[in-house]
C-alpha cells in the first residue's frame, strides 16, 4: 500500500542529509550547461522540493554557467528549457556539468487513457455511468450561427423539447426536459457553467410560464465558442447531486482551458444573414376598406354606420391622401438581419501553468427594423501548478451586452394596423413628404383602436428600449493533493473556491410623443423610464474527493464529500418622467414631470451539503450513491432542510466473459435508478407574517398584515425511477442509449393558490397541491464513422422520445379554480385542469361551416332561401319545429344576456346535443398541446478535409392554437385581415366556409376547432459545408488551421400548420397559443475559422 | 487503510463544521422592507398604526367603490353615463353576473382581517407595554369593533348571507372554509357587540379631523340607529338616534355664540343653513361636501389632496374636473323640469341644483365632484338658480357614511314604524304623536334645502300625509332619497323597505320608475324574492364549497364538458 508514502517523504527529508553529509543549506551551487552546440543561455536552472514546488531558481547566463544559494540539501535540481528534455539531478555536489538533450531525439511516448466524464462531482469514467445522461461535444456545433448554445442544442438530445420563443433578437428559448412537472413553479432545467449556479433573486410574483429572458441572460452570457462539451443530466440519479436545484434537470456546460503545448492562437469570423419567413398574407387597402364597410353595414343594417370618411375614398377628404393606399405593413417592417461574429483565443501552457484567454465580439441585426444586439464576452482561465500537490485555478469571465430592441411588438403592429393608411404623410398629389404619418386626433371615433396603434415603422425609428447588461464573474479555486498524486497511489484531494457573480443590468426607454396624437397632457408623452438591477452573488463550495488505491485491481472506489454555501443581495432602482420638452432629452434626470420611482432590494442565501460515492467491481458491476442536504431560506426552521437520495447500478454485460465471442457487441449495458429530487418556492420570507407599511390616513401611517403565513409548506418532491441501457457495437461505431422513466411529482407547489375572500386575502402565495406523474421513453442512437471508405466517411445521430404527463391527485377546489368558465364571448378556449389525464387539452366548439341562407326552405331557392340554414334539427338530421309549424331558429345561450339568433353567413357550430342552442354544453374536447413524439436527427458526410452535416428536428401530434390566423379572420374589429377572408360569405346563396364580416358583433370566431390545427412539422435546421486545409500546406504560410464553412439555418420546414411558425412555446397549463410573433428567422452563414 | 482514517474523518469534519456551524442563524433572513409578526405589537404605536391600517383598507377605491355602487347603481337614481364599462352597463341593465367584481367581497374581509387581527393583539400589548392603559385598549376595541361590523354591517345588506369571521387570518393551517351565518344571526351578533364596546369608544379625539374621520361614540350610536332600524327594532333605533341628536344640540348650545352664522334650528333641530346672508345659497352643500368634516357629520372617511392615495370613485364614476359626465349620471325624472317643480324636487329645492346638472341631455352627477357651489335664491324669483360652482381639480371628496340628517330620517322611519297598524280613520293620539315627530323631523330636513329663511313658503303640510302609513312612509322614504341622494343609501332604504314588506311589489315599483322601456322585464328580474341581494362570486364559490349560490342567480346549467 502507498499509504507509507508520507512516511517516506518525511524518512528521506529527514535522514537525506545526514547520510550524505555534503552540502547544508546555504553552499552556492553552481555548473555550466551545454547542448551540442555548446553553452546554452537563458536555461532554466531550479532547485525544487519532493512535490516539485520551486525553492529557488536561476537562470545560466551567457557562457552557460548558472550558481545559486541552496535552500534545502534534500532538494533536486530541475534543468528545463523549450524544445529540451527537462532534467532532475539529486543535489550531491556543489559544481555541476549538464548536457541538454533535445526532447525531439526522445522516443514518442503512447498515452493510453480512458474518457472520463464529470458531472458536478466524481470524474468517473464514461463505461461506468449509471445515470440518465447524454454529453454533446461543442465541436460538433463549430461555426454554426448561434448566439446562444440552446438553439444548437435542439433535436440533439432525447428528451429536451427546446423551443425559441420568438425571432425576435435576444428572445431566448423555452426547454422543458422530460416534459412539465411542475403546475406553474419554474420548469426550467438548470444551468450550471463549469460546476457554478448563476443565483439570483426572484421576486414572488415572478411569473415562470413566460420568464425565459433571465436564463436567456444567462446563457447569452457564456460564448458558444467558449464551450468544450455539454452534459445533459436527466434522471434523479443524475440530478440528486444538484438536489433542489436540479429537479428540472441539469445542462452542464464546460468550457474550454488551456493544456500544456506551444501557444496556439485561434481566429474566427462569422457573417450571417437572416430573413422572416412570410407568414400569413394580408390585405391590400382596397380589399380592406371593402371589408370593413361590410362589417360595419351587416352589424348594424344601417349605410350610415358604414359611412366612415377614412374608408370612403372621398377626394373632398382633407386626409384622402392618407388612406388611399396599399400599404404592406408587413414589408415595411421587416429587412435582412446581418450578424458578425468575431473571436480570438490564446492557449496554451508549461509545466507550471495552463491558460485560455478568449475574446468575441458579435454584432446583430434583427431581421425586423430597429433591432440590434451588441455583444462582448471574455473569458480567462488560468492554471497555475505551484507544485505537484497544489494547484491555484482562477476564471474570469466578462460579458457586455447592448441590446436594442423593439418599444413594442413592430411586427403585430404591422399585421393590425389598417393598408389603406399611409406610412409617410403625403402632398396632395400623393407623394411621400417623408414625415411619419400618425392618425389625427379627430379622425372617425370607430377607428380610434387603430388611432392608438403606433406607426410601426416610426415606432421602430423614435422610440427606443434599450438593455443594457454586464455580468462579471472571477473564480478563485484551490486544489491541494493531501495524499499521493498518481495514479496508482490513495488519493485524497481538497477544493476550495470561491465565485463572485456581479450582475448589473440597465434599461432605458423612450416614448415621443409624436407616436400617438393625444397631447402633451398625457402621462405617456414623452414618457422616459430607466430601470437598473444590479446584483452580487458569493458562492463558496469545499469538496473532499476520496480514492483509495486498492492492490486488487477488480475494485475501485471513489467518493466525494462537498459542501457549499451561497449569499447575495441585490438592488433595483426604476425612475420614469414624462413630458420632456422635446424628445432629444431622454434622460430622466433632466426636468419633467416625474411619473414613477420605486426601489426594491433582495437577499438570498443557501446551504447545500452532498455525498456522492461511485463503485466498480472489475468494471463491469458498478453502484452509486448520492445524497444532497439543502438548507433553504424559503422554509421555517421545520422544513427547512430537504434531504434529496440517489442510487444506480449499472451492469455491463458485454464485459462478461461468456460475451465475449460476441465481438461485433462492444457494449451492452442496463442501469437501473432511482432518486428523489426537490423543489423550493421561488421567493423568500413566506414563513413570515408580515407586516407592511402602507397608505396615510389622517395624517398618520399605517401597517397591515400584508400575508398568510406559510407554516405549512414543504418541498416540492420528484421522484425518478429511471431504467437505461446503453449499446455500442462494432467497436463503438455505432452507439445508442435508451431510457424509461416514471416521475412522481408529489406536494406540487402552486403559487397563488386562490383562498376564499371571506379570509381577508385571496391568495396563498404557494401551497403544496397534488400530485403529478410523467412517463416517457427516449431513444438515442449514434453512428460514428459508420461507412468508411477511402477519404469518404459519415455519421449520424438520431433521438426521439415522448412523454407522457397525468394529474393524479389534486384538491377538487384547486382544480375548480383553475378550469374558467365559459364566459360567451369569442375566441376563448376553456382550459381544463382535470384528475387523471394531462396538461395541454384544449376544449371548444366543432366548426361546420357557414350557413347558405339566413330563411329556410326545403329546397333551395336560389338567393333567397334554402336549407342549408340555421335551424334546429334532431339527431337524425331532421329539421325541429316549432308550434306554429315553422322551423326553430338557432341560437347562441339561448336565455342568457348573450342571446344571439343565428344568420345567413354566421359560423356553424355542430350541436352536440341537438337541443338548438350553442352554448358550454356544446364544448368538446378537441386535442392536446403536448406531442406525442419530439426529436431530430442528423448525418455528417465527410471527405478527405470537406464535410457535410445536416440537423434536423420534429415534433410531431401537437394542436397548436392559431390565434394570429384567429384574429386575422375574424373580422370583428378594425384589424387588418388576412387575405382569407376574400373568400367571405358575402350575400344569401354563397357557399364558403368562412363567415360573413360583422363588425363587433355576432359570435363568428367561438373558440372551435376552425382554428386548432396540427403542430407536426419537420425542420431542416441547419445544414452546413466545411473545409479545412491541409496543415501541411498551411505551415508554410505560418498559419496551423483555416477552417471555411458555409450554414443554413432553418432552411425548410415541413408542416400542415398554416401559421408562420409551428414552434410556438408553452402557455399556462400547457396549452400553446401562436400569438403572431416573430417567426424564426432563415439564415445563411459564412465563416472562416484560422489557427497560427 | 486504517491510516486514513484520522485523514478522513478530520476532512469530513472540516466540511460539516465549516458548513454546519451557525447554519440556523445564516438561513434566517428577515424582509428588508416589512416587519415580521415576531417584531410586531410590543408597542402602543404598533397597535395605532394597525388600526390606522384598518381605514386605509376601508378607504381603497375598491371599498368605497362598493359601498356606493352596492347602495345606490340598483337604485332609480342612477342610469348610464359616459363611456360605462360593460360590467356597469350590466348591472344597470339589471343582469348581475357571479364574474362580476361587484360580486366580489374580499375588500371588505380585507377590512374584517385587519379588525381581528387588531382585536387579537392589542390585549397582549396591554401587557408588554406599560405606556398602552387598559382604558386605551377598550378604546380600541371599541373602534375597531364597530369598523368590523359597519363592513359586515355592508355585507348582510348586500348579500343577506354572509361567512362570519371572528379570527384573524394568519397561518395557513387555519381553516378558511368557513359556511355562511343568516343575516338576522349576523345582525344580532353585531350588535350585541357593538353594545357591549360602545361606551368604551372615544368621544372627542385630539386631531379635530380624527372626530369625523375616525369612529366615535357618536358614529357607534349612529352605526347602531341603523342596525336597529334594519333588526326592525324601532324603540332602539330612536334610542340611539336621540342620543347622536342631543349630542349634536349639546355641540350646538355650546357652540351658538361661534357658529351662530352657520348652524341654525330648523325646528328643534340644529343644521347647517344654505344661505349666510346675501341671497346666494349652497352653504350647507360646501360645508358638508364640499370642505368636509362637519358639524353635521358623523364619519367619514377621510382624503387629503395632494396624498397619494384619492378617492377616484367619484372621479371615475361621478364625473371630475376633466370629464363632465362619469360612468353613471343621475335618472331623468330627478332632475327634469325640477326648475318648474317636479315630482322629487320643488324648484325652489337646492340638492337638485347641487347634486346634479345638464351635460349635453345627460345628467351629471354633481355631488361629491363639487368643491363649491353658489345659487341665487332672491326673494321674488320663482325658484333657485344657478349662479356658479367649481369642481375639485384632483378627487379627494370625502366619503360620507353618517351624518346627521341620515340619524335624523332614521328616527323618522322609526317614528313611523312605532305608530303600528294605523287605521285612517281612527288615528290614536300616540299613533299622531309618533307621526308629529316623524314630519317634524322630515320637515326639519325638508326646510332647510328649501330655504326657509329666506322667508319663502313652499313647505310641507302635516295634514297632506297624517292619516295614512303609507303616505307617511312615503314621505319619509322620498326625503331620504333627496337628501341622501347618490351617497349610497337608496338601494339599502328599498331593500329595507322590501324586508319590511315581506314582498318586493313595493320596491319594485319604485326601482323601474328610471327605465324608460323594459319595465316588465326588470320587473321579471327583480321578482325573484331574493332578487335584493347580489349574487355571491365565482371565484369565491370555486374555492369555498360550503357556499351555495344565491337561488335567484342559478342559472340551472352549470358548465359540463363533453368529452
Amino acid at each position: 500500500m502507498k499509504n507509507y508514502l508520507l512516511y517516506g517523504l518525511l524518512l528521506i527529508a529527514t535522514l537525506t542529509p545526514s547520510l550524505l553529509n555534503a552540502q547544508k543549506a546555504g553552499d552556492i551551487i553552481s555548473g555550466t550547461i551545454t547542448d551540442k552546440l555548446g553553452p546554452m543561455i537563458q536555461v532554466n536552472v531550479k532547485e525544487v522540493d519532493a512535490s516539485n514546488r520551486i525553492v529557488a531558481h536561476c537562470a545560466t547566463d551567457i557562457n552557460g554557467n548558472f550558481s545559486f544559494k541552496l535552500v534545502n540539501p534534500a532538494n533536486k535540481i530541475q534543468v528545463s528549457y523549450v524544445g529540451y528534455r527537462t532534467q532532475i539531478i539529486p543535489i550531491n555536489g556543489t559544481v555541476y556539468t549538464i548536457r541538454m538533450l533535445e526532447s525531439t531525439q526522445l522516443r514518442e511516448v503512447v498515452v493510453s487513457s480512458t474518457k472520463k466524464v464529470e458531472t458536478g462531482g466524481l470524474a468517473i469514467p464514461a463505461r461506468e455511468i449509471s445515470s440518465a445522461s447524454q454529453i454533446i461535444s461543442a465541436k460538433e456545433f463549430e461555426g454554426l450561427p448561434v448566439t446562444t448554445i440552446d438553439e444548437a442544442l435542439q433535436g440533439r438530445i432525447s428528451g429536451l423539447d427546446i423551443v425559441a420563443n420568438s425571432g425576435n433578437l435576444g428572445a431566448g428559448t423555452s426547454m422543458r426536459l422530460r416534459g412539465v412537472s411542475s403546475i406553474n413553479g419554474n420548469t426550467e432545467p438548470l444551468i450550471v457553467v463549469d460546476g457554478n449556479v448563476w443565483e439570483t433573486d426572484e421576486s414572488s410574483d415572478f411569473d415562470y410560464n413566460n420568464a425565459n429572458e433571465e436564463k436567456f441572460a444567462q446563457l447569452l452570457n457564456v460564448n458558444p465558442e467558449d464551450i468544450e462539451s455539454i452534459a445533459v443530466l436527466k434522471d434523479a440519479a443524475a440530478t440528486a447531486i444538484w438536489g433542489s436545484q436540479g429537479a428540472n434537470g441539469v445542462i452542464d456546460i464546460k468550457t474550454k482551458r488551456g493544456s500544456r503545448g506551444p501557444s496556439v492562437v485561434t481566429y474566427s469570423y462569422r457573417m450571417t444573414g437572416t430573413t422572416q419567413p412570410e407568414g400569413i398574407r394580408l390585405m391590400n387597402g382596397d380589399e380592406y376598406t371593402m371589408l370593413m364597410k361590410e362589417a360595419y353595414f351587416n352589424s348594424r343594417l344601417s349605410d350610415a354606420a358604414a359611412d366612415i370618411v377614412e374608408f370612403n375614398y372621398d377626394p373632398t377628404y382633407s386626409e384622402y391622401e392618407m388612406y388611399n393606399n396599399n400599404t404592406d405593413w408587413r414589408r415595411a417592417v421587416i429587412q435582412t438581419g446581418l450578424q458578425k461574429n468575431h473571436y480570438l483565443s490564446v492557449s496554451g501552457g508549461g509545466e507550471k501553468a495552463n491558460f485560455r484567454i478568449s475574446g468575441g465580439y458579435d454584432t446583430e441585426t434583427g431581421s425586423v427594423i430597429g433591432q440590434r444586439l451588441d455583444r462582448f464576452s471574455t473569458r480567462v482561465a488560468l492554471d497555475y501548478f505551484v507544485s505537484d500537490r497544489i494547484k491555484i485555478v482562477t476564471n474570469f469571465s466578462l460579458t457586455h451586452t447592448n441590446n436594442k430592441k423593439n418599444y413594442g411588438g413592430l411586427l403585430s403592429l404591422a399585421y393590425s394596423k389598417m393598408p389603406n393608411l399611409a406610412i409617410y404623410e403625403e402632398d396632395e398629389f400623393g407623394r411621400s413628404t417623408g414625415q411619419y404619418y400618425h392618425m389625427l386626433a379627430n379622425s372617425s371615433q370607430e377607428l380610434v383602436d387603430q388611432r392608438n396603434m403606433e406607426n410601426p415603422v416610426a415606432l421602430a425609428y423614435l422610440a427606443k428600449d434599450n438593455e443594457r447588461s454586464n455580468n462579471i464573474q472571477p473564480e478563485f479555486q484551490l486544489v491541494y493533493n493531501l495524499l499521493g498524486t498518481e495514479h496508482d497511489q490513495t488519493q485524497l484531494k481538497y477544493e476550495g473556491k470561491i465565485v463572485f457573480n456581479i450582475f448589473n443590468t440597465y434599461t432605458d426607454r423612450f416614448y415621443p410623443v409624436d407616436l400617438i396624437t393625444t397631447g402633451w397632457s398625457n402621462s405617456s408623452a414623452n414618457l422616459s423610464s430607466s430601470d437598473n438591477y444590479k446584483s452580487l452573488g458569493i458562492t463558496t463550495t469545499h469538496t473532499a474527493t476520496f480514492i483509495p488505491h486498492f492492490d486488487n485491481t477488480d475494485h475501485s472506489f471513489m467518493a466525494l464529500l462537498r459542501g457549499q454555501t451561497t449569499s447575495g443581495n441585490s438592488a433595483s432602482q426604476s425612475t420614469s418622467a414624462y413630458g420632456f420638452p422635446t424628445g432629444n432629452i431622454t434622460s430622466t434626470s433632466a426636468e419633467a414631470i416625474l411619473s414613477g420611482f420605486s426601489t426594491s432590494a433582495g437577499q438570498w442565501r443557501s446551504i447545500y451539503l452532498t455525498f456522492s460515492a461511485h463503485y466498480a467491481y472489475k468494471g463491469r458491476y458498478m453502484a452509486d450513491f448520492s445524497i444532497r442536504r439543502d438548507g433553504s431560506t424559503k422554509f421555517g426552521p421545520q422544513q427547512r432542510w430537504g434531504n434529496f437520495p440517489a442510487v444506480s447500478l449499472r451492469w455491463n454485460a458485454s464485459d462478461e466473459p461468456f460475451m465475449e465471442n460476441l465481438g461485433w457487441i462492444s457494449m451492452l449495458s442496463i442501469r437501473p435508478g432511482w432518486g428523489k429530487v426537490g423543489n423550493q418556492p421561488g421567493s423568500d420570507y413566506l414563513y413570515f407574517s408580515k407586516y407592511t407599511p402602507s397608505s396615510t390616513y389622517v395624517g398618520q401611517t399605517s401597517i397591515y398584515p400584508s400575508n398568510i403565513r406559510l407554516s405549512n409548506l414543504k418541498w416540492e418532491s420528484k421522484e425518478t425511477w429511471n431504467i437505461g441501457f446503453d449499446l455500442g457495437f462494432f467497436e463503438d461505431m455505432i452507439t445508442s442509449d435508451v431510457n424509461l422513466y416514471t416521475q412522481l411529482t408529489t406536494d406540487l407547489l402552486m403559487y397563488n393558490r386562490a383562498l376564499p375572500g371571506s379570509s381577508g386575502y385571496t391568495a396563498l402565495q404557494v401551497q403544496n397541491v397534488g400530485s403529478m406523474r410523467n412517463r416517457g421513453w427516449e431513444f438515442n442512437i449514434n453512428g460514428n464513422r459508420l461507412i468508411h471508405k477511402g477519404r469518404f466517411s459519415t455519421d449520424f445521430n438520431v433521438t426521439f422520445a415522448n412523454n407522457m404527463n397525468t394529474i393524479i391527485d389534486m384538491d377538487p377546489t384547486v382544480l375548480s379554480s383553475l378550469n374558467s368558465q365559459f364566459d360567451r364571448s369569442n375566441g376563448s378556449y376553456l382550459t381544463r385542469v382535470q384528475l387523471n389525464n394531462p396538461f395541454g387539452s384544449i376544449y371548444g366548439f366543432r366548426y361546420k361551416g357557414v350557413y347558405q341562407y339566413t330563411d329556410y326552405t326545403e329546397n333551395e331557392v336560389r338567393g333567397v332561401s334554402g336549407p342549408d340554414a340555421p335551424v334546429v334539427r334532431n339527431k337524425d338530421g331532421g329539421v325541429i319545429l316549432d308550434e306554429t309549424g315553422r322551423p326553430k331558429p338557432m341560437y347562441f345561450c339561448y336565455g342568457t344576456t348573450s342571446e344571439y339568433e343565428f344568420k345567413g353567413g354566421d359560423a356553424i357550430y355542430e350541436d352536440i346535443n341537438n337541443d338548438g342552442n350553442i352554448n358550454e354544453l356544446d364544448i368538446v374536447y378537441l386535442g392536446s398541446s403536448l406531442p406525442k413524439i419530439t426529436g431530430g436527427f442528423g448525418f455528417k458526410l465527410n471527405y478527405g478535409r470537406l464535410s457535410w452535416n445536416n440537423q434536423f428536428n420534429f415534433r410531431l401530434g401537437n394542436m397548436i392554437i392559431n390565434s394570429a390566423r384567429m384574429n386575422a379572420e375574424s373580422m370583428y374589429t378594425n384589424n387588418n385581415q388576412s387575405k382569407a377572408v376574400n373568400w367571405r360569405w358575402r350575400t344569401e346563396g354563397d357557399r364558403t366556409s368562412v363567415p360573413r364580416a360583422l363588425y363587433n358583433y355576432g359570435y363568428n370566431w367561438l373558440g372551435s376547432d376552425r382554428f386548432v390545427e396540427g403542430g407536426s412539422f419537420l425542420r431542416l435546421n441547419y445544414s452546413q459545408l466545411s473545409y479545412s486545409f491541409d496543415p501541411a500546406t498551411l505551415k508554410r504560410f505560418g498559419l496551423s488551421q483555416i477552417r471555411l464553412y458555409v450554414s443554413a439555418n432553418n432552411l425548410f420546414c415541413l408542416t400542415g400548420y398554416s401559421g408562420a411558425d409551428p414552434e410556438v412555446g408553452y402557455g399556462g397549463y400547457g396549452i400553446v397559443y401562436d400569438a403572431s410573433q416573430t417567426p424564426r428567422a432563415k439564415s445563411m452563414t459564412a465563416g472562416i475559422t484560422i489557427g497560427l | 487503510m486504517n491510516r486514513l482514517q484520522p485523514y478522513k474523518t478530520l476532512g469530513l469534519a472540516c466540511c460539516i463544521g465549516l458548513t454546519l456551524a451557525g447554519c440556523s442563524d445564516f438561513l434566517s433572513i428577515l424582509p428588508p422592507n416589512e416587519i415580521v409578526l415576531e417584531n410586531y405589537w410590543t408597542a402602543e404605536a404598533d397597535v395605532e398604526n394597525a388600526v390606522i391600517g384598518c381605514y386605509a383598507a376601508l378607504q381603497s377605491s375598491d371599498c368605497i367603490g362598493k359601498m356606493a355602487a352596492w347602495g345606490e347603481i340598483r337604485s332609480d337614481n342612477i342610469v348610464p353615463g359616459m363611456s360605462t364599462p360593460d360590467m356597469e352597463t350590466q348591472v344597470l341593465k339589471g343582469n348581475l353576473l357571479p364574474s362580476h367584481s361587484y360580486s366580489n367581497w374580499t375588500p371588505f374581509y380585507q377590512v374584517i382581517n385587519r379588525c381581528n387581527t387588531v382585536l387579537y393583539y392589542a390585549p397582549m400589548v396591554n401587557q408588554e407595554d406599560p405606556n398602552y392603559t387598559p382604558s386605551e385598549l377598550k378604546a380600541t376595541v371599541a373602534e375597531v369593533t364597530a369598523l368590523r361590523n359597519l363592513c359586515y354591517f355592508y355585507l348582510i345588506r348586500t348579500f343577506k348571507d354572509v361567512p362570519f369571521v371572528n379570527q384573524p387570518s394568519i397561518d395557513d393551517n387555519q381553516n378558511y372554509r368557513v359556511p355562511v351565518s343568516s343575516f338576522d344571526s349576523i345582525l344580532t351578533v353585531i350588535i350585541d357587540e357593538l353594545e357591549l364596546v360602545k361606551d368604551d369608544a372615544v368621544r372627542q379625539y385630539a386631531n379635530v379631523t380624527s372626530n369625523t374621520a375616525r369612529i366615535t361614540r357618536y358614529s357607534i350610536y349612529a352605526l347602531l340607529a341603523d342596525m336597529y332600524l334594519w333588526k326592525q327594532d324601532y324603540a332602539n333605533c330612536v334610542k340611539y338616534c336621540d342620543l347622536v341628536i342631543d349630542h349634536k344640540i349639546k355641540r350646538y348650545n355650546e357652540e351658538k355664540n361661534t357658529t351662530a352664522s352657520k348652524v341654525k334650528l330648523f325646528g328643534a333641530y340644529p343644521l347647517i343653513s344654505e344661505q349666510i346672508g346675501g341671497n346666494t345659497t349652497g352653504y350647507a352643500y360646501n360645508e358638508i361636501f364640499g370642505t368636509g368634516h362637519s358639524f353635521e357629520s358623523l364619519f367619514e372617511l377621510d382624503f387629503e389632496e395632494n396624498v397619494s392615495i384619492s378617492n377616484s370613485f367619484i372621479s371615475s364614476y361621478y364625473g371630475s374636473n376633466s370629464t363632465s359626465v362619469g360612468y353613471l349620471s343621475a335618472a331623468e325624472f330627478l332632475f327634469k323640469d325640477a326648475s318648474s317643480g317636479n315630482s322629487m324636487f320643488k324648484r325652489t329645492d337646492c340638492r337638485y341644483l347641487e347634486s346634479m346638472e345638464e351635460s349635453n341631455g345627460v345628467y351629471a352627477i354633481d355631488k361629491y365632484t363639487r368643491l363649491t357651489v353658489a345659487f341665487d335664491n332672491s326673494p321674488g324669483t320663482s325658484g333657485t338658480t344657478y349662479v356658479n360652482a367649481s369642481r375639485r381639480s384632483t378627487s379627494y371628496a370625502n366619503w360620507i357614511i353618517y351624518r346627521l340628517t341620515d340619524v335624523m330620517l332614521m328616527k323618522a322611519e322609526a317614528e313611523v314604524q312605532l305608530a303600528g297598524v294605523v287605521d285612517p280613520n281612527a288615528i290614536t293620539p300616540e299613533q299622531r304623536a309618533h307621526y308629529r315627530t316623524a314630519f317634524s323631523l322630515v320637515s326639519s330636513v325638508y326646510n332647510r334645502a328649501n330655504n326657509i329663511q329666506g322667508s319663502r313658503t313652499d313647505t310641507l303640510v302635516f295634514n297632506n300625509f297624517a292619516n295614512n302609513r303609507i303616505t307617511m312612509e312615503d314621505l319619509v322614504l322620498k326625503e331620504r332619497q333627496r337628501e341622501l341622494l347618490f351617497e349610497g343609501k337608496r338601494w339599502y332604504d328599498l331593500v329595507r323597505l322590501a324586508r319590511r314588506e315581506g314582498n318586493n311589489n313595493r320596491l319594485i315599483n319604485y326601482a323601474v320608475t328610471k327605465y324608460i322601456d323594459n319595465q316588465s322585464a326588470m320587473r321579471k328580474k327583480m321578482n325573484a324574492p331574493l332578487a335584493l341581494y347580489f349574487p355571491y362570486s365565482e371565484s369565491e364559490l370555486k374555492v369555498n364549497p360550503y357556499l351555495k349560490q344565491n337561488p335567484a342567480y342559478e342559472t340551472g346549467s352549470t358548465t359540463n364538458i363533453t368529452d
